[in-house]
């Protein structure tokens, strides 16, 4: 029988403690089987895959997946040019199989289909699990993907999804500046409209929302503030001044853990969104770290694994990666470091700038 | 009361598949290959499979017809986040020349709910354009925002209905009955902005002064409210915030009875703008001493969160207008004349 006290403490120590094991076996279980109420990420699934592989990767677990399987898989996703290359506009890579075109793991010339074309997160989650899984992208079409890319921006800069047409905002922005970045080539977009674009979508709170005149969001500052830093533009596109806003809203967002919007409810994830701008605008050392931590740790589930938005709430891909991620930005002991812009593990943006050196020596 | 078909076997926990029915037997049904090794499968029941393996026999084929236009809807309800199926939906829209009216009808329905959904809202979007009839949209968008006064995608809506088609009358007005709701709701706020902005603006003093007293206003009846002092920090910032007449006096009264992190770090800004433009109507050196033993309140009593940040915020205040040595922290983001080259930056093309 222990005391009252006794399992007053252990309770709180309890509480305090990162499940990495539990967290590995959580993502191994999304990548296996996912129930039926899954079914509205069916065309997102490559996206579900990033979460739980860059989730194994920054757990350093990634030795727990069948890479070559997996590489395959990621592979048969992309839309390859047809023989007669009418498609380059549409090229990149799926959520998933659902329009039903026959598997092909990049072998071959693509088979053509009126609907069949790329989705810019589609192709963005899916280069970056190639990196993670150690790709060397040779079986990327990227003067192709370059193309789809090109045919998605507006002429406010912004971003389409897919050539078909979509919604347009931050998130697009984001994609496709990762996309650039990965594949060392900013041919895939108009670099000064994008800029302009974001510049237009800055608050009069000096937050960043989704577009223009929109309310100011964490997930679209760090959008707008991670694609300038993968542009290398930040200080030229914002004043000294503009910055100081700008890091002042941020750091405005953490109440426990962090919001996305002022007076609005924190949410695990957004220790990552904003976590990470400020870290980009260096004063993320200036936070609250043990008031950010106990907040993600009281939404990990102690049972199942992962992590969600609230506490005594279900866990989820998405929220269990950014909660982890949350935590790698403080430090946590067993997390391998994130790059706060491109959102990969430290490590495996060090082997994409290696592919970047071969890359560049091999065009000299 | 009558069913139809699909109803009627649904009802009967039986379900009559596509695969089975004569009016489909001519359709051979195309399952998704994941290859070998799939990943993230997720596991569909026989109905769901059934109805997808039948639409994606339809868009190998592309074919435009009435039973393909039904089936999108049942393909909807499965799931209504497949941007694929609302794309053919609006294929068949137009191919068969549809009542967008009965469209009208039929997407309201869905965004009730599923209000979070970004395919739905876009599809929304599209056949407003095609009908070029904004009419029934402020309504239809207020009438969600009553379930939810913060619903990102509604908002967005609700502005490029406005833009697209100037609906600008009223707006103010419904814009300050959200905030006799709720003065926190920081998405009217920004709404407050953005109608102001396209309608007089704020270059007129008068419309200005007006939305300063409103603003102060909210501020009483609510403190510890970060959007209204957002929204008056907003407002002010271009002019100069120590420049804005009578603006030091208005906010420094209200420290004993509104007092607030926010109107502390107000205040902070306000002095920082007059040392900034060095402002003849402010001793610098007195305003600088203010400015720091703010930010040090800020740091051990209001908002003791952001305490290392309210200490930078303070050496930063220091090192720019301050006579002494620099304060430094060797952490501290370096000034903007250094060349600070982020380890992201790309070679030059």
């Amino acid at each position: 029988n222990i005391s009252t006290e006794q399992r007053k403490a252990e309770s709180s120590d309890e509480q305090e403690d990162f499940l990495r094991e539990r967290h590995v076996r959580f993502f191994q279980r999304c990548l296996q089987v996912l129930p039926e109420r899954y079914a509205p990420y069916e065309t997102s699934r490559l996206t579900i895959v990033f979460f739980a592989l860059s989730g194994l990767d920054v757990l350093d677990a990634l030795d727990v997946v069948d890479k070559p399987s997996l590489i395959e898989w990621i592979y048969s996703l992309q839309v390859l040019p047809t023989d007669d290359k009418s498609n380059l506009s549409r090229c990149g890579f799926r959520g998933s199989s659902h329009i039903g075109v026959p598997y092909n793991s990049s072998k071959g010339p693509g088979a053509p289909h009126t609907y069949d074309s790329g989705h810019v997160a589609m192709t963005y989650t899916g280069l970056a699990c190639l990196i993670i899984l150690g790709d060397d992208l040779s079986r990327v079409c990227r003067e192709a993907c370059l193309a789809g890319l090109r045919a998605l921006q507006l002429e406010d800069g912004s971003f389409y999804a897919v050539p078909e047409g979509s919604e347009n905002d931050m998130r697009f922005v984001y994609c496709a500046a990762c996309i650039c970045f990965m594949l060392d080539d900013w041919s895939g977009m108009d670099r000064q409209r994008a800029i302009d674009y974001i510049r237009r979508s800055t608050s009069y709170d000096s937050g960043i929302g989704q577009g223009a005149g929109l309310e100011s969001h964490g997930g679209s500052t760090f959008c707008a503030v991670a694609s300038l830093c993968m542009m290398g533009n930040l200080q030229e596109v914002f004043s000294e001044r503009e910055l100081k806003r700008i890091r002042r809203w941020c750091i405005l967002r953490q109440q426990n853990g962090f919001h996305g919007r002022p007076n609005k409810p924190v949410d695990t994830c957004y220790s990552f969104w904003v976590g990470a701008t400020l870290e980009l605008l260096d004063v993320f050392q200036y936070t609250n770290f043990e008031k950010n931590r106990s907040y993600i740790l009281s939404t990990q589930d102690r049972l199942v694994g992962g992590f969600a938005k609230w506490p005594d709430s279900h866990p989820d891909p998405l929220h269990t990666y950014f909660g982890i991620c949350g935590l790698s930005l403080m430090g946590e002991a067993e997390l391998q470091k994130v790059h706060p812009a491109l959102n990969i593990s430290v490590r495996a943006f060090e082997s994409l700038r290696r592919l970047h050196e071969a890359w560049r020596q091999k065009s000299t | 009361n009558e069913l139809n078909k699909t109803q009627f076997y649904n009802l009967m926990c039986l379900f009559f598949y596509f695969r089975d029915r004569k009016e489909w037997a001519d359709l051979e049904p195309v399952p998704q290959d994941d290859g070998p090794n799939p990943v993230v499968k997720i596991a569909y029941s026989e109905k769901f499979t059934d109805v997808f393996d039948m639409f994606r026999a339809l868009l190998k084929n592309d074919e435009k017809s009435e039973r393909a236009f039904a089936l999108t809807a049942e393909a909807i309800e499965l799931n209504a986040a497949n941007y694929t199926v609302w794309h053919y939906r609006r294929v068949l829209l137009q191919a068969l020349d549809k009542d967008l009216r009965e469209e009208m009808k039929y997407i309201t329905a869905i965004i009730e709910d599923q209000p979070k959904n970004y395919q739905v809202w876009h599809h929304r979007r599209m056949v407003v354009e095609w009908l070029n009839d904004p009419s029934e949209e402020l309504q239809f968008v207020a009438e969600i925002l009553s379930q939810d006064a913060k619903n990102y995608h509604a908002w967005q809506h609700r502005q490029w209905v406005m833009q697209e088609y100037k609906l600008w009358d009223g707006e103010l007005e419904y814009v300050e009955e959200l905030l006799e709701e709720d003065v926190r709701n920081n998405s009217a706020w920004n709404q407050r902005h953005f109608v102001i902005s396209h309608t007089s603006g704020y270059s007129d003093s008068a419309i200005l002064e007006r939305e300063v007293q409103y603003t102060l206003k909210q501020i009483k009846k609510a403190p510890h409210n970060e959007s209204a002092w957002n929204y008056l920090n907003g407002i002010l910032q271009d002019g100069g915030l120590s420049s804005y007449p009578g603006l030091l006096e208005q906010v420094t009264e209200l420290q004993d009875t509104c007092s607030s992190p926010y109107l502390t770090a107000f205040l902070v800004d306000l002095y920082e703008d007059a040392l900034e433009t060095n402002s003849s109507s402010y001793d610098q050196q007195e305003t600088l001493n203010k400015a720091l033993e703010l930010c040090k309140l800020l740091a051990e009593e209001k908002d003791t969160i952001r305490r290392e940040y309210w200490n930078y915020v303070s050496r930063s205040l220091q090192n720019t207008y301050g006579s002494g040595d620099p304060v430094a922290s060797s952490s501290d983001p370096p000034p903007p004349s250094s060349s600070q080259q982020p380890d992201t930056e790309p070679s030059d093309p």
